[in-house]
């Protein structure tokens, strides 16, 4: 597997100063508490990072960072639809973690591969769960208006 | 760039993009809630489903540790 193959963004190991800074934030970000303002700061950050490595990557697009909650059934919709696409994004990803563990023979850190690989699909298992939930609430508010 | 070493960037860059979808998952369910309190995904509110995604997410910042560890291990041995 070259190592091309992994996005210069998400590499720890090639990201810039700004990247990195912008990061470590983030982790601090998260260690303050449990509140939806700190969630949105956490994306906003996020979306931060994204806009210097478009920068660093040379992608020519302007990035929108603002959510609108509005209220009737056709806004619900199309909100509870971006939260199960996420949902499903994380599963995803979750899915590639699983493939990168599983030809890894020694202990990361310590930990067993096995042991890291079930965790991993503890948590898809949760997501798919939540994601059946967010899609049954997409279908009654289709239905009901 | 060592067999390992590249499965171990592989999973950091999976658990990054994990972690992100996340995050904007706990967003897009405090928008719901700000707007739909009423609203029930799966007997919970949610803001309990926004606890329980960051739960993941904190079991992820932990499995990302161990990944990190690994790769600093990785490149201090080479040195």
């Amino acid at each position: 597997m070259p190592s091309e193959e992994i996005p210069r963004r998400i590499d720890r190991q090639r990201m810039n100063m700004a990247e990195l800074a912008i990061s470590e934030a983030i982790a601090v970000t998260e260690t303050v508490g449990a509140d939806p303002r700190l969630t949105d700061a956490v994306v906003l950050l996020s979306a931060a990072r994204d806009s210097v490595a478009d920068y660093v990557d040379g992608v020519p697009i302007r990035r929108g960072v603002t959510i609108e909650a509005a209220p009737g059934p056709a806004h619900r919709i199309a909100q509870l639809n971006q939260l199960r696409e996420a949902l499903e994004k994380a599963s995803n990803s979750l899915e590639l973690a699983v493939n990168a563990i599983r030809p890894i023979d020694e202990p990361v850190a310590g930990r067993r591969p096995d042991n890291m690989a079930v965790a991993v699909r503890v948590m898809r298992r949760d997501l798919a769960a939540m994601t059946t939930s967010v899609q049954l609430q997409i279908d009654k508010v289709f239905n009901n208006g | 760039m060592s067999d390992k070493r590249q499965r171990l960037t592989a999973l950091a860059a999976a658990i990054d993009a994990a972690t992100a979808a996340l995050d904007r998952a706990k967003a897009e369910l405090h928008a719901i809630e700000d707007r739909n309190r009423h609203i029930m995904l799966g007997g919970k509110g949610c803001s309990e489903m926004a606890i329980d995604v960051r739960g993941i997410t904190n079991e992820l910042h932990v499995l990302r540790h161990h990944v990190n560890t690994e790769l600093e291990r990785g490149t201090a041995n080479a040195e």
